[in-house]
C-alpha cells in the first residue's frame, strides 16, 4: 500500500457518520430507561474501546492474542489503589499506565517476533498473568518478608489479590452515569486512534506491518514504533479495564480469561482490520449479537455460532463489514 | 509446512471423541478404534484444509491464525453441543494389568503409550527421509515455489501433511483419553503448548521436539511439585519466553 493510497484514504474521512452515531448515542438513555439495557450499551462500549486498543498493534503488525492480560493489570491495579482511599481518578490512570510499562516490558520480547510467535508468547502472558494472581499470597508475603528485614513494617493481605474481590463505592453509582463515561473515553479512545493512523506514527506502523525490511531501509525506527505501539495499545486496553472493574462491581482473575483476548479479535475483524471505524462496527455488531443470544439463553452455541461468524469472515469477508458501510454511504451521501 | 494451525489440540480433543464414540457404540478394543478415529480424523484434517487454510494461503499468516481460532470455537462448542461437556473415559481391555518393576508399577497402557510414541516417530522419520514423498513434503516446507517448479504437487502435499497432522493427532487424543478422563476442553492448552514445545526444541527439527517435549514435562511437573499445579501452564511459558530471549531458533537447528 504506497503513502497515496493512505493519504486519499484517510482524508475522505466518515465525518457525517460519526458524529450522527455520537448524536444517537447521547440521546439513547433519554429514549431508552431500562437499567438492562444501558447496561449491555455500556458492556458495548467497553468492548469497543477494548477492540480499538487491539486494532491499534494490529495496524502496527503484532496482532496480541493475549490483551485480556493489559485488561486484567488495569483492572486489578486500579482496585488496590481505590481500594486504599485514592481518588478513583488516578486509580484509573494508574491502572492504564502501569498495563502500558507492562505492556513496555512484554513489547521488548516481541519485537524480535512476528506473527505466531508473537501470538504465542502474549497468548502465554496472559496465562503467566492467572498463575501470578491465583499464586498471589506467595508473592506478597515475600515483599512483606522482604521489607521486614530492611526495617521497613510492610503487612500487606497476601489474600488480598485472590479470588474475586472489588466493589469499591466510585462517586458515581447510576447507570446513566456509566453510560456516559464509556460513551465519551469510548469516542475519546476511537478518536485518538483515528489522529495516530493519520499521524506519522500512523503510517510507520502500517509501514512497518506491510515491509519491515523496506520500512527500515526508509529510516523508521522499528523498535522504537513498535515499542510506542505496544505501549499506546496497552494504555488503552489498560484504561477500559481499569473502567471496567467499578462498573462490574468485582473483578476477578477471569478478566485475564481466554474469552476476553479472543473477544476483540472477533470485533475487530468483524468489523474491518486496520481500519478506525471497523473496531466500533464490530463491537456493536457483535456484542449486541452476543447479548441478544445470552438473553435467548444459547450459552454454549453462542460460542459456536462466534467461530462460525469468525470463520466465514476469515474466508470471504477479510476486510470486514467496513467496506460494506463505505459503500451504502458512498451511495447515500455521493 | 509453515502453517500453522492452533486448532491442533482441538483436533486432537475430536480423535479422543471419534474414538469414544465408536468404542462406546461397537465395544470394540479402543487401541483398535483408534486407527479407523485415525482416519477420520485425517479426512477431517484434510477438509479444514481444502476448505480452511488453502483459501488463506498467502494472504497474510495472521489470516491463519484467526481462522484457527474460528476453529477452536467450532469444534469444542460442537462437541460440547453434540456430547456435552460430561467427563469421559475411554476404558481400555489392560486398565487393570500392571507390570511390577519392584519401585514402581507402570500399567500396561502407559506402556503401550510409550510404544506408540516411539513407533509414529519412527515411522514419521522413516516417511520424511526415505519415501519419495517424504522428501517432496520436505522440499515444500523449505521453499514452496522452487518444489513446485520439481513437479511436485504442492497442494496435494498441503492436504497430505494436514491429514497425517490430524491421524497422529487423533492418536494423541485416543491415548490420552485411554490414560486420564477427558472433556471437550481438554485440548485447547495442549494444542497450545505443543507449539510450545517445537519452538523450545527449534522449529523443524524432530530431534528438537522429542528434546523439547522430554524437557517441559520435566520442568511442568517439577514446578507443579514444587510450587503448585496453577504454575502448569504458565510455566511453559515462562520457558517459551526464556528460550525466545536467548536463543531464538530454539535447542536444535531443524531443516
Amino acid at each position: 500500500m504506497s503513502v497515496k493510497e493512505l493519504l486519499g484514504r484517510s482524508t475522505k474521512s466518515p465525518f457525517i457518520i460519526y458524529s450522527l452515531m455520537v448524536l444517537i448515542g447521547l440521546i439513547l438513555p433519554v429514549v431508552i430507561t431500562d437499567d438492562f439495557i444501558i447496561r449491555i450499551l455500556i458492556l458495548t462500549f467497553f468492548f469497543i474501546m477494548f477492540s480499538a486498543s487491539w486494532n491499534l498493534l494490529a495496524y502496527s503488525g503484532q496482532a496480541s492474542l493475549g490483551h485480556a492480560a493489559f485488561l486484567g493489570i488495569g483492572g486489578f491495579v486500579s482496585t488496590i489503589i481505590v481500594k486504599e482511599g485514592i481518588s478513583p481518578i488516578i486509580g484509573v490512570f494508574s491502572g492504564a499506565l502501569i498495563a502500558a510499562f507492562v505492556g513496555l516490558l512484554l513489547g521488548i520480547i516481541c519485537v524480535r517476533l512476528r506473527e505466531w510467535f508473537l501470538g504465542l508468547v502474549t497468548f502465554g502472558f496472559a496465562i503467566i498473568m492467572v498463575a501470578l494472581i491465583n499464586e498471589s499470597s506467595v508473592f506478597i508475603s515475600a515483599i512483606n518478608n522482604i521489607f521486614n528485614m530492611i526495617g521497613i513494617s510492610c503487612s500487606l493481605d497476601p489474600d488480598m489479590l485472590g479470588g474475586s474481590f472489588g466493589i469499591y463505592s466510585p462517586n458515581i453509582v447510576s447507570p446513566e452515569h456509566y453510560y456516559y463515561l464509556f460513551l465519551f473515553t469510548m469516542i475519546a479512545t476511537v478518536l485518538s486512534v483515528h489522529l495516530i493512523f493519520r499521524s506519522k506514527i500512523g503510517f510507520a506502523f502500517a509501514a512497518i506491518r506491510e515491509n519491515e525490511a523496506e520500512a527500515s531501509m526508509m529510516g523508521v525506527d522499528i523498535t522504537r514504533y513498535k515499542l510506542i505501539a505496544f505501549m499506546i495499545s496497552t494504555f488503552m486496553a489498560g484504561f477500559a479495564g481499569a473502567l471496567f472493574a467499578p462498573f462490574n462491581y468485582f473483578i476477578n482473575p477471569d478478566l485475564f480469561s481466554i474469552h476476553y483476548s479472543f473477544m476483540p479479535i472477533i470485533m475487530t475483524i468483524s468489523g474491518g482490520i486496520g481500519t478506525v471505524g471497523g473496531p466500533v462496527i464490530g463491537g456493536l455488531v457483535i456484542n449486541l449479537l452476543w447479548e441478544q443470544m445470552g438473553i435467548m439463553g444459547m450459552s454454549i452455541s453462542r460460542l459456536l455460532i462466534l467461530g462460525i461468524i469468525l470463520i466465514l469472515e476469515v474466508l470471504f469477508l477479510p476486510k470486514g463489514l467496513m467496506p460494506l458501510i463505505k459503500k451504502i454511504r458512498d451511495r447515500c451521501f455521493g | 509446512m509453515k502453517v500453522v494451525n492452533f486448532a491442533h489440540g482441538e483436533v486432537m480433543m475430536l480423535g479422543a471423541f471419534a474414538t469414544y464414540v465408536i468404542w462406546t457404540s461397537t465395544g470394540l478394543n479402543p487401541y483398535f478404534v483408534m486407527f479407523i478415529s485415525m482416519i477420520l480424523i485425517g479426512c477431517f484434517g484434510i477438509i479444514i484444509e481444502r476448505f480452511g487454510f488453502r483459501r488463506v494461503m498467502g494472504t497474510g499468516k495472521l489470516n491463519e491464525i484467526f481462522l484457527s481460532l474460528g476453529l477452536i470455537y467450532v469444534i469444542q462448542n460442537g462437541v460440547v453441543i453434540l456430547w456435552s461437556d460430561d467427563i469421559k473415559k475411554i476404558e481400555s481391555p489392560f486398565c487393570s494389568n500392571t507390570l511390577d518393576l519392584g519401585i514402581l508399577n507402570i500399567t500396561y497402557d502407559w506402556l503401550i503409550a510409550i510404544g506408540f510414541t516411539v513407533l509414529i516417530l519412527i515411522c514419521l522419520h522413516i516417511f520424511l527421509t526415505g519415501t519419495d514423498t517424504g522428501r517432496a513434503l520436505r522440499a515444500t516446507s523449505q521453499n514452496h515455489e522452487a518444489a513446485m517448479l520439481m513437479g511436485i504437487n504442492v497442494n496435494r502435499i498441503y492436504m497430505l501433511s494436514f491429514g497425517i497432522g490430524a491421524a497422529l493427532a487423533a492418536a494423541a487424543g485416543t491415548v490420552y483419553g485411554i490414560l486420564s478422563p477427558f472433556t471437550p476442553y481438554m485440548g485447547t492448552i495442549p494444542g497450545i503448548m505443543a507449539f510450545t514445545v517445537i519452538i523450545i526444541g527449534g522449529l523443524g527439527s524432530i530431534p528438537g521436539a522429542i528434546v523439547g517435549g522430554l524437557l517441559l514435562g520435566i520442568v511442568q511437573n517439577f514446578t507443579v511439585f514444587f510450587y503448585g499445579g496453577a504454575w502448569k501452564e504458565a510455566v511453559a511459558f515462562i520457558m517459551l519466553i526464556i528460550v525466545l530471549i536467548i536463543r531464538p531458533t530454539g535447542l536444535f537447528k531443524g531443516d
